[in-house]
């Protein structure tokens, strides 16, 4: 204070200044931190604690039905890593997520086609291809049981009709992922067609009709301007995307399984197996944290991807 | 505004063309679901029985499933309205040190996969003695941070000149939240209510976690839970599946422009 005192004239407007200016700020803090205290407690309690207790488990040997529980550090992350059970369940995973490109380009090429602005029927569209989106996993997962029975099943019919041999959807190795697939592709082609519509309204009609007065074709217009344009919106499908497939659990439980001989066993059903089936909460525990990385590192990657992408364009 | 010409008319017609057929194949599973619901044989559609669909739920649980389901979404949809919008307030209108760091935080809970978090709830909820019940179905629910931002968003569009009238008028930072901030925003609370209710009344793994009875288990873990209870036929498993999704069409159709604005506003 008295150093502040010295400092004369400036010294003392400042302390006039902190003085005046003190109570809102420390009034808005409190006020702040009120507002924020359920949300603040709750993300402690039920987020941050958990992932400490899964990084604890994760280097302890851990099962419910065993009152020890020795420090083992690595052993459980070895254990995962050697594991050629999980190495097979990431590969597979790796794969169904290839669905995630090939419906967002029928979702784009869809946009595309319906959704110029003076279209009166693209609401009515949206919302037919929102419906496998806006319903319930299990109901769905259900359904395509039904639809891809050998016998009696819809899409086996329609085959037949065409003359083509029964093909044992569900129940055969060969086919099981990929019948996944189809279903995720079904579910998820709304959702990405409406973002992909909200994306192609949001930009401005004179980019295309300067590029069409310079006698751009439509094929040029897309690349040139359309796609360009549409960069951010696509990264985020992809990347939301890429990492919601790599956490499928409910359609694959309800739908096979895992099965038939483990052919859609993805890697969160062989996190969650390892869990609640082995009871082995410190691998599962690990093996979780693995997947976190992971995800983290497909993030990382996508952004940088496109990123380059856009500085060579 | 473009001229309508010839061309642009043939583009659209090839347009519905190929959107048309695809919008059949994406409804045909929802029609094969009602159509088998309604027969009792399961290899022929051409018998419809409508009193079976009413038979085979009325065999099952199935009332009991429903109740627990309504319960547990607008317990949670309560929960994350209120839990979000408190937050994004502060975020959005207050000033105070480490705002943008403490919402960091509140981000990287969002990055955690949900598969990492259930082993330990499971754990947490054991320990409170609240296994198989409400509080443990309900309470690692309540806080969504989609939700937070979501609103955070939208309450920084609205103008600050009302919020200063008050201020100058001496009023309290609830008075503002709650007479200025809330009601200009009820098109964003429908929206994450719809939102979080859809989402909740279709979770599957955590109530699997974390319910054992009948009593207790959500519509979605029941009716996956009954195909190994019970021998069921394809008809009823189907009558299952409609019941389950009709609470969510209705929404669905009720609330359509609360779906669509949603999604567009996590991308935006």
């Amino acid at each position: 204070m008295l150093g502040l005192a010295a400092l004369g004239p400036l010294g003392a407007l400042l302390a006039a200044w902190s003085t005046a200016s003190a109570p809102r700020p420390r009034r808005e803090t409190m006020a702040a931190w009120a507002f924020l205290a359920p949300s603040a407690l709750h993300l402690a309690a039920f987020c941050f604690v958990p992932l400490l207790l899964v990084l604890y488990m994760s280097v302890h040997r851990w099962s419910p039905i065993e009152p020890t529980r020795a420090f083992v550090a690595l052993a459980n992350y070895d254990h995962v890593a050697r594991d050629p059970l999980v190495w097979s369940a990431l590969g597979r995973t790796l794969l169904y997520a290839l669905y995630v490109p090939v419906s967002m380009a029928l979702a784009l090429g869809l946009a595309l086609a319906v959704g110029g602005r003076r279209r009166s029927g693209t609401p009515v569209l949206r919302a037919l291809f929102l419906l496998p989106y806006a319903s319930s996993v299990v109901a769905v997962a259900l359904v395509w049981q039904w639809m891809y029975h050998p016998d009696f099943g819809l899409i086996n019919r329609v085959l037949a009709r065409a003359g083509l041999g029964p093909v044992n959807w569900l129940g055969d190795p060969k086919t099981a992922l990929l019948a996944v697939m189809l279903v995720s592709v079904w579910m998820q082609l709304g959702y990405q067609l409406t973002v992909f519509l909200a994306g192609l309204r949001a930009i401005p009609q004179a980019y295309l009709d300067a590029a069409r007065v310079d006698g751009a074709n439509a094929w040029q217009r897309f690349w040139r301007v359309t796609f360009p344009l549409l960069r951010p919106v696509t990264l985020f499908v992809l990347v939301t995307g890429i990492i919601g497939a790599f956490q499928v659990l409910a359609l694959v439980m309800v739908l096979t399984g895992g099965g038939p001989l483990g052919a859609t066993d993805v890697i969160v059903y062989r996190i969650y197996r390892t869990a609640w089936e082995l009871l082995q909460f410190g691998d599962a525990s690990a093996m979780a944290l693995l997947l976190f990385a992971v995800l983290f590192g497909v993030t990382w990657v996508q952004l940088k991807l496109l990123d380059r992408r856009v500085e060579h364009a | 505004m473009r001229k309508r010409h010839p061309q642009g008319r043939r583009h659209g017609w090839i347009a519905y063309a190929v959107a048309l057929p695809l919008a059949v194949v994406m409804i045909a599973p929802f029609l094969y679901m009602v159509a088998t619901a309604l027969t009792s044989e399961p290899d022929s559609l051409r018998h419809l029985v409508p009193e079976h669909f009413g038979a085979a739920l009325a065999a099952l649980p199935f009332e009991r499933f429903l109740f627990t389901s309504v319960i547990f979404s607008l317990a949670v949809v309560a929960g994350q309205v209120v839990t979000s919008a408190t937050a994004a307030y502060a975020f959005a209108r207050l000033r105070f040190p480490g705002r943008d760091r403490v919402f960091l935080i509140y981000l990287c809970a969002l990055m955690a996969p949900a598969i990492v978090l259930v082993i330990p709830r499971f754990l947490l909820i054991d320990a409170l003695g609240w296994v198989d019940s409400y509080q443990g179905l309900i309470s690692t629910e309540l806080v969504s941070v989609t939700g937070i931002f979501l609103l955070r968003q939208f309450f920084r569009t609205i103008p600050r000149d009302l919020e200063d009238a008050a201020r100058l008028e001496g009023a309290g930072e609830w008075t503002i939240f709650w007479r200025v901030i809330v009601p200009p925003s009820r098109p964003a609370l429908a929206t994450l209510a719809v939102l979080a209710f859809a989402d909740q009344w279709r979770s599957f793994v955590w109530p699997l976690v974390a319910t054992r009875s009948s009593e207790m288990q959500p519509l979605e873990v029941g009716i996956a839970n009954l195909r190994g209870m019970y021998d069921l036929s394809w008809s009823d498993q189907m009558a299952t599946a409609v019941a389950a999704v009709i609470p969510l069409m209705v929404l669905y159709f009720v609330a359509q422009k609360y779906f669509i604005r949603g999604i567009e506003q996590t991308v935006v």
